[in-house]
């Protein structure tokens, strides 16, 4: 049902300027109180965490860079390669990536393996971050779960432009993933000894059945720990 | 006053400072003072300012030159296109399903509302029905960015009148939604969350129950400016009676949306041609009476009262489901099915390679968006990429009345009114 | 007189089966399909009849060139004449007079999903590494035909992944859906049966015999017909995927054949010929030799004009090189001692622009012929001869009245000293040691790639071949055939008749051409009649596929999208500056 607003001209009290601006400053000096004594984020994430105790101010400025805010698993970041156990990248330079890519920043060349079963890999893959739209396309596009964007981190700044054209090497990184139905554990592959194989199989992800993020993300690969572990060390080096 | 037209139409006889004395003396004569007058006419014209593109007021980047008599302003007119980007031809360059990333900087304050508005349009030229959980998480993830929205309204018109404080705290509920969004869509502003078919990502553990904690606190913060704004008299002052615009008026250029409604009549999309699920959901419509700068800004508290209403009712409502049509012809298999077998991978490189293939024909498609009606006209010719696309920007018949609407009041009258049309220059220039 | 017994007559016939109706169309059949009246030639089967009414039915195993084998099952159709109600398959069975064929029935689609699904039931998940994506029928009609997703809960039988068959062909068995194309084109067209299926069942593949290579000179056609990635190109393995790649349609220069290809390219780099249909030149097939014909056009390539031979090379500008071409040629065209060696690899274009130039600038009688020497030469479509327009050289010398005369006798000369100056427009020659001895006059060579000749080049010009120009070659059975162009001229390359026009605007002839187009306006009537009813035109304006061009311009500092000029791997400084961080 439509409802009209309350649109009216201001009454005696209020044209009369200060008790509404009193009223205005008692608003905000209950913040700084808060602010200076008290907690005020609201954040879930920040509410989680411990608090300071009466007299410390939790102030929820991050020492950046040394503290990082946490990356949600699902946010969108540096992208990085996927490497296999046996830190070959999962990657067969399949081009899906490429050809999803609205901005067009990523360049492949495909290379073959004379003996791996997975039989292609990518010689160059190169992702050009400046043009790079941070859609997460690549990662929806990819057959593989060989690309992520979950690097918990964004394309470092630097002082040239080339520092920002990552190459296969720069790109792959990262807790390696293994799914039970990938070709080299079902085949076997030079690149990884017999003895080793069956602890991989066993140790790789069984066939997903259902799409959630844990089909896409590594269990116990936080980046929450990863920022906790970087303040603990850059309050080490401050004591 | 229209006999001798100089740059920019301006009259270079007008002269001011001269009210009340009837007959104006030429530009160039010194007349002498008459009688009971205290002070002599100088021969003076109208300056011509420029404001913008860069200027914080200008929102966007939106070139206004203003011809002041005085503190008047006479005429003003509007020089945009700086923001022009080519959307509507990139999108014939790429396939459908890559043209979310292009929505999503129209309106980027509000980036799903045009990504659901884009797929909604394909969506009915396909004649494809979206699973409920997946209409459930567009509009409440299209409520949430309306409140974004909208705070940043708030934030901005009162920045610009001055008032530091609530732009901050604007800014703080803002930035506790985005963390929310970031969360279910994977960043906080260029959502990509909708797709040709439901949507990209099923809500993560615990999202629901944090998002409704972070909306308490968005409706504590949102008091608050109300407690600061809405009878502060420097407030009221400067917003009430200033860029008026009557409902006759306001039909008549073309305005939709919120100003639509604070002019005084009650069209809203969402109850006029319900779409997705909101026939089902219960939220009331403000309207306002007066059509000025401080009902418009009434309109958007009261808007993101309304939408924070909707999204508690979808989260009661919605049930689990899929989140995207299971049709291999429209949306991606499931990462399973593509990891694991050839059926899937096929499909997968099939939509991948050559894109959906939407039936050929034409469509136009309306929703609500924070502005007003978003409208996308989408032609397809049976291929995976779109022939042409046109997209009715909500602003574009505000931002065009602008001249009309301040034409005669003072130029600190301009800000308030430029802030509470709510230009946003990416769907303004596309 | 015994009464003659009559045999005992024969018990009247019972009445046969009425008579079929006389035919609609006399001498035609006719029939139904899909509510469409279709006529047709007696004998044609279905799936042609089916196909002259624009009705697509699908299928793998049948092929219009080869033998009928009917095993994938996928062109099944209902027809009203079927025993028993069956599904028919319509590559097999010919059309009868008045029968109806149904193509869009659930029953049919049912059965095209089954056969889909059986197809699949063993197929690798193979579609990121195989290089057939975007051209694999079972992608297209798993998208179009069946959709469903798979119901398979056992593991997939193994069999050979990178079986090399021949030094043109890679087998993946597991692929393979058996549909025995390849082995009926070895069998009945390269009529050479190296190919043949092994084990039976869901153990069958492809395989050659033991010990035997593919080494035919047709096998990569099998690669062509091979509706799936289980026989690939070799040469073409993993370098790159198809629907990034444009086609422009072209002529093969392998040898006086001229057989019509598709000039696969994407961003001025050529990666394959495929064959073109035409049924008077080459059906729809290539030699070997001409699939791998196409790898000068982008390697060795000469992009800088340049003078001076060996360590004195210099690279001369674009403009200056026409006058010192001139300047070089000059002197000798008043003494008489120039000769012109022309390529029958350049195009009829580049010929005529070139024997107007030689004729009238240059003032010569005679033009010698140089070429790539003879290879071998077979029944079905490779010729000795390995130059794609020998004819069209001879065409064009005879239309501005200039003898022929045969490379050796261009060596003779020179070593008698009665020829100091060479104009060489195309540098092929068929002798490499012979380009030695020219080396000691003043040549001024127009050149694709960096040949024995052009390195003795007084003044090397660089000229674009074929898939830089549109143009004409003629084949050895005086077939004029146009080749299209595919992308703009590399470097500073230009085609040769653009070369030989500045060089003889240089000279004082006033030419200028702005495209083949115009040169063939102009010049082509010199021909008069030699051609027959060529038009320049004779392209088809639809044939073209344009693929996945990538975003316009590159980056913002000029690179091509992607960076392939510039990679940087290890080495700036913030590079290594981003890597020593520890967090």
């Amino acid at each position: 049902m439509p409802y009209q607003l309350e649109n009216r001209p201001p009454d005696l009290r209020e044209s009369m300027y200060f008790p509404e601006i009193i009223r205005g400053i008692g608003t905000i000096t209950k913040h700084f109180l808060k602010n200076l004594f008290f907690s005020r984020d609201a954040n879930p994430d920040i509410l989680a965490r411990k608090r300071g105790g009466f007299g410390h101010s939790d102030n929820v400025t991050l020492q950046y860079p040394e503290e990082r805010a946490p990356y949600a698993p699902a946010y969108r970041g540096l992208h990085r390669l996927v490497p296999r156990e046996d830190g070959k990248p999962r990657c067969v330079a399949c081009y899906m990536c490429a050809t999803i890519c609205p901005a067009q920043c990523i360049y492949i060349e495909a290379a073959e393996y004379p003996d791996d079963p997975v039989e292609k890999y990518p010689a160059k893959f190169v992702i050009d971050e400046l043009r790079c739209i941070v859609c997460g396309f690549c990662v929806e596009a990819c057959p593989k779960d060989a690309i992520r964007m979950d690097s918990g981190e964004h394309t470092p700044p630097s002082y040239e432009r080339s520092a920002q054209i990552w190459d296969e090497k720069r790109l792959l990184r990262g807790p390696p993933v293994s799914y039970q139905y990938d070709p080299w554990l079902r085949r076997g592959s030079p690149s990884i000894p017999p003895d080793k194989l069956e602890e991989m199989r066993a140790r790789a992800k069984p066939f997903p059945t259902v799409a959630t993020d844990e089909a896409s993300q590594t269990p116990g690969f936080s980046v929450r720990a990863l920022a906790a572990e970087a303040r603990d060390r850059a309050q080490a080096a401050r004591k | 006053m229209s006999e001798a037209k100089g740059v920019g139409g301006i009259d270079p006889r007008a002269t001011p400072g001269s009210a009340g004395a009837g007959e104006r003396p030429p530009v160039g004569t010194l007349a002498p003072a008459g009688e009971g007058e205290l002070y002599a006419p100088m021969p003076s014209k109208h300056m011509v300012i420029n404001l913008g593109p860069s200027h914080p007021a200008m929102h966007g980047v939106t070139r206004a030159v203003v011809e002041l008599n005085g503190e008047i302003i006479e005429e003003m007119k509007l020089d945009i296109g700086f923001l022009h980007r080519g959307f509507e031809k990139s999108c014939e360059n790429v396939t459908w399903g890559q043209v979310f990333p292009y929505t999503d900087r129209l309106n980027y304050v509000s980036s799903i509302m045009n990504n659901v508005g884009f797929a909604l349009a394909v969506e009915k030229l396909a004649k494809l029905d979206v699973p409920e959980r997946a209409k459930y998480l567009r509009v409440i993830t299209s409520e949430i960015h309306r409140i974004c929205d909208h705070l940043t309204l708030v934030g901005a018109m009162a920045m610009e009148l001055g008032a530091m404080t609530v732009f901050l705290y604007g800014i703080e509920a803002r930035d506790l939604l985005w963390d929310r969004l970031a969360e279910l869509c994977g960043a906080r502003l260029t959502s990509n969350y909708a797709r040709i078919g439901g949507v990209a990502r099923d809500m993560p553990e615990g999202w629901q129950e944090k998002t409704l904690k972070v909306m308490d606190r968005v409706v504590a913060i949102r008091e608050e400016i109300g407690q600061l704004l809405n009878r502060n008299r420097i407030f009221i002052d400067r917003c009430r009676n200033t860029g008026k615009v009557s409902r006759e008026d306001a039909l008549e250029l073309g305005f939709t949306g919120p100003c639509l409604r604070a002019s005084g009549e009650p069209y809203d999309v969402r109850k006029a041609a319900p779409y997705l699920v909101y026939d089902r959901l219960d939220f009331d419509i403000p309207v306002g009476s007066n059509g000025d700068n401080f009902d418009r800004y009434l309109m958007r508290m009261e808007e993101m009262r309304q939408s924070d209403k909707i999204v508690r009712q979808c989260f009661e409502q919605m049930a689990p489901g899929e989140i995207i049509v299971q049709d291999f012809r429209y949306a991606l298999p499931p990462k399973p099915l593509v990891y694991g077998t050839i059926e899937g991978v096929m499909a997968h490189f099939k939509l991948v390679m050559e894109g959906i293939k939407i039936p050929a024909g034409e469509v136009y498609s309306y929703t609500e968006a924070a502005n007003g009606e978003l409208g996308f006209y989408v032609v397809s010719d049976g291929g995976g990429r779109p022939y042409k696309l046109g997209l009715r920007a909500p602003g574009w018949p505000m931002l065009a009345a602008l001249p009309v609407m301040t034409k005669g009041s003072l130029l600190s009258d301009l800000i308030p009114t430029f802030d509470s049309i709510n230009m946003i220059g990416g769907e303004v220039e596309q | 007189m015994a009464e003659e017994k009559k045999p005992d007559a024969a018990p009247p016939k019972p009445p046969g089966p009425p008579a079929p109706p006389p035919p609609k169309n006399p001498g035609f059949v006719t029939a139904i399909v899909d509510g469409k009246e279709v006529v047709v030639k007696p004998g044609t089967t279905v799936i042609e009849a089916a196909k002259a009414v624009g009705i697509d039915i699908p299928y793998y195993c049948y092929h219009k060139r080869l033998s009928i084998a009917a095993n994938c099952r996928m062109c099944l159709v209902e027809m009203s004449n079927a025993p028993g109600g069956k599904l028919m398959p319509a590559c097999q069975m010919p059309v009868a007079e008045g029968v109806t064929v149904k193509t869009d029935t659930p029953r049919v689609k049912d059965q095209q999903r089954a056969t889909l699904e059986f197809l699949l039931l063993n197929h690798p998940v193979d579609c990121s590494i195989c290089d057939q994506a975007g051209e694999c029928k079972l992608q297209d009609y798993y998208m179009a035909y069946d959709r469903q997703p798979s119901r398979l809960d056992v593991p997939k039988v193994m069999k050979g992944k990178r079986v090399e068959l021949g030094p043109t062909v890679t087998l993946d068995q597991e692929r393979c859906i058996l549909c025995t194309r390849c082995v009926r084109f070895m069998r009945e067209v390269a009529e050479n049966p190296q190919l043949g299926v092994a084990q039976r069942g869901n153990e069958s593949f492809i395989t050659t015999f033991p010990g035997q290579p593919l080494d035919d000179k047709y096998a990569g056609n099998v690669v062509d017909i091979c509706p799936v990635g289980a026989l690939t190109s070799t040469d073409f393995r993993f370098r790159g995927r198809v629907w990034f790649m444009s086609s422009a349609r072209s002529i093969c220069t392998g040898c006086a054949r001229g057989c019509n290809t598709f000039l696969d390219y994407l961003n001025d780099v050529t990666y394959r010929y495929r064959p073109r249909e035409n049924d008077a030149v080459n059906e729809e097939w290539m030699c070997d030799d001409g699939r791998t014909s196409y790898k000068y056009l982008n390697a060795g390539r000469v992009l800088v004009a340049r003078e001076g031979r060996g360590a004195n090379a210099q690279p001369l500008p674009r403009k200056v090189a026409p006058r010192r071409a001139a300047e070089v040629l000059l002197p000798h065209v008043a003494a008489g001692s120039l000769a012109v060696l022309l390529s029958p690899v350049a195009s009829l274009e580049d010929l005529l622009v070139a024997c107007k130039v030689a004729k009238e600038g240059l003032k010569v009688a005679e033009v010698y012929a140089g070429g790539r020497a003879d290879g071998w030469q077979d029944d079905f479509l490779k010729r000795a001869d390995e130059n794609p327009n020998r004819k069209g050289l001879e065409l064009a010398a005879a239309a501005y009245g200039l003898a022929v005369r045969p490379f050796a006798d261009l060596v003779a000369a020179a070593g008698a000293g009665k020829v100091k100056a060479l104009w060489a427009v195309g540098t092929e020659v068929p002798d490499a040691k012979a380009a030695e001895k020219l080396g000691a006059l003043e040549v001024v060579a127009q050149s694709y790639g960096d040949t024995a000749l052009a390195q003795h080049a007084t003044v090397l010009l660089p000229a674009s071949p074929h898939s830089e120009m549109d143009g004409t070659f003629v084949n050895f059975e005086g077939r004029a055939q146009r080749f299209e162009m595919a992308y703009f001229p590399k470097g500073e390359s230009r085609p040769h008749w653009a070369l030989a026009a500045e060089l003889g605007a240089a000279l004082g002839l006033p030419l200028a051409f702005a495209s083949g187009r115009e040169v063939f306006a102009a010049l082509g009537p010199q021909l008069g009649a030699a051609l027959g009813d060529f038009a320049w035109d004779s392209l088809a304006s639809t044939g073209k596929r344009l693929g996945i061009v990538p975003l316009a311009a590159g980056t913002v500092d000029g690179r091509l999208p992607g960076n392939r000029d510039r990679v940087p791997s290890e080495t700036t400084e913030d590079y290594r500056r981003a890597m020593s961080r520890t967090s």
